[in-house]
């Protein structure tokens, strides 16, 4: 009878006890490697961070005991978002350029190590939510926190883990072949 | 079996996920980003900047001539590029000290987030086509880009001599009068929605401003010329483009590169759509350029997207 109330109560307590600048100096630095580490621009990566936390800052919803897991899931995407397009304009910019040296591949661009350009233009062309489980996952995170990221069943993590495992490999190897 | 397979397929993922680190040296500047929130945290709006990244090393160059639509506007003229034209170059040996020499660069430039059609048309001045709901995967996120500048460094006419030199053109002579000078183009206001798979960016024509009294004919036979075209074909080039201005778009001999038909004319598809990679697809209306980036899509879909949103 009384849950919603007590629900209520404790989300107000949460988000009265939230400390965006605490949170912005312990987290800034995790957030901000996550996300060079997706799209490999470290400037740009610094921008993406910067974006992440201003978001967190005008969700209110966001903010409370849960807004590591949320800061984590809005940082992926918003990498992978950048990842896909810097993939799909690295192919048009060149046509564009009349007077630029040999245009690069869409896997030049987005890396000078040949297995970064690899990883990421199959994380650029995978359903965006399975590269955001493999890329959370990766970095280290437990089901539990992988669940509430993504807003998902604890239950169901690791089929869908694995499912994502699978495209990440099927991606792979119809670029590249098996390796 | 399944088991072994699925360790087997987990670790192979987590080894080549792990090529991504970082590295250590990498050491986020938590002060600075603290200011540039805090500065965010005060302004009401802020435009989005995400293409500062693919301006800053982005160059473009657009061909043009003076021809019925050139207007002087003081001291330049201002040319309306609103076709599109197709030029294949052989680019493959040339280092980026000689094409840079021809080289545009884009200007920083803000990129504003808009939440439906109408927003991008008060910001653009004018109304985007998009395709009809269910056309393309994915709700539309749609920014408008107001104006690009894109702009040479000034003109040093020995290192134009170098250039043509260095490819064995030894038949031209630069103007002198050239020295210092710098071209100028301009894209914008440009509507850009991206979907799933899909990014379509429709621009109002391109414009491109040059000294006046520049011969802009003689500059790109130049160019023409170091991309690898004989002599006669540089010139015929340069006359063509004099006589109907286009916004060029380069296509190295190697790009799969075929024409379609589209409602409004002809469209043009670079690469190769039964590969993973992404293509690219240009056409033009009377006051519209389209540039359209996807991947897992077929010519039958592209041309029913730009017969779609014409």
């Amino acid at each position: 009878m009384h849950a919603p109330l007590e629900a209520a109560e404790a989300a107000a307590a949460s988000l009265a006890s939230f400390d965006f600048e605490a949170i912005f100096h312990s987290d800034y630095a995790r957030i901000a490697r996550v996300i060079a580490r997706v799209i490999g621009d470290r400037a740009r990566a610094e921008d993406l961070a910067v974006e992440t936390f201003w978001r967190l800052w005008k969700t209110p919803q966001a903010q409370g005991d849960h807004s590591g897991g949320w800061l984590y899931r809005t940082a992926v995407r918003l990498a992978l978002d950048e990842l896909r397009r810097r993939a799909r304009r690295a192919r048009y910019e060149p046509l564009l350029t009349l007077f630029c040296a040999s245009p690069r591949t869409p896997h030049e661009l987005l890396s000078s190590a040949e297995e970064q350009g690899r990883v990421r233009l199959v994380l650029a062309n995978i359903a965006s939510h399975q590269a955001a489980l493999l890329l959370l996952r990766s970095d280290g995170l437990p089901y539990d926190e992988l669940a509430a990221a993504l807003s998902m069943s604890p239950t169901s993590v690791g089929k869908l883990l694995s499912r994502a495992r699978a495209a990440f490999r099927k991606e792979y190897v119809k670029r590249y072949g098996q390796q | 079996m399944g088991s072994n397979n699925d360790i087997n397929e987990s670790e192979g993922v987590e080894e080549r996920l792990n090529a991504l680190e970082p590295g250590n040296e990498f050491q986020p500047d938590v002060v600075r980003a603290r200011a540039r929130l805090r500065e965010r945290q005060g302004a009401p709006v802020q435009p989005r900047r995400v293409w500062v990244a693919w301006a800053a090393a982005a160059s473009l160059a657009l061909i043009v001539l003076p021809g019925p639509r050139a207007v002087a506007q003081q001291l330049w003229n201002r040319l309306v590029l609103d076709r599109v034209a197709v030029v294949r170059v052989d680019d493959e040996n040339l280092s980026e000290g000689i094409t840079a020499v021809f080289t545009m660069e884009a200007k920083p430039y803000a990129q504003e987030s808009v939440s439906d059609i109408a927003g991008a048309e008060r910001l653009a001045g004018f109304r985007p086509s998009l395709p009809p709901a269910g056309t393309l995967k994915g709700i539309p996120k749609l920014s408008v880009v107001k104006r690009l500048v894109l702009e040479t460094k000034p003109l040093k006419t020995s290192d134009i001599e170098q250039a043509l030199a260095r490819t064995g053109v030894r038949d031209i002579t630069v103007p002198r009068e050239w020295e210092g000078l710098t071209l100028m183009a301009e894209a914008g206001p440009v509507v850009v929605a991206e979907y799933d798979d899909v990014e379509v960016m429709q621009s109002a024509p391109f414009r491109m401003n040059i000294p006046m009294g520049f011969q802009f004919g003689r500059f790109m036979e130049m160019a023409f010329r170091v991309f690898g075209r004989r002599a006669s074909e540089a010139s015929s080039l340069g006359a063509k483009f004099e006589a109907n201005p286009a916004l060029v778009l380069h296509f190295p001999e190697r790009e799969p590169v075929h024409d379609v038909h589209l409602r409004s004319g002809t469209g043009i598809i670079v690469g190769d759509l039964s590969g993973p990679d992404v293509i690219c697809f240009f056409w033009n209306t009377a006051n519209r350029v389209y540039i359209v980036s996807a991947t897992n899509t077929s010519e039958e879909k592209l041309v029913a997207l730009a017969n779609a949103i014409q």
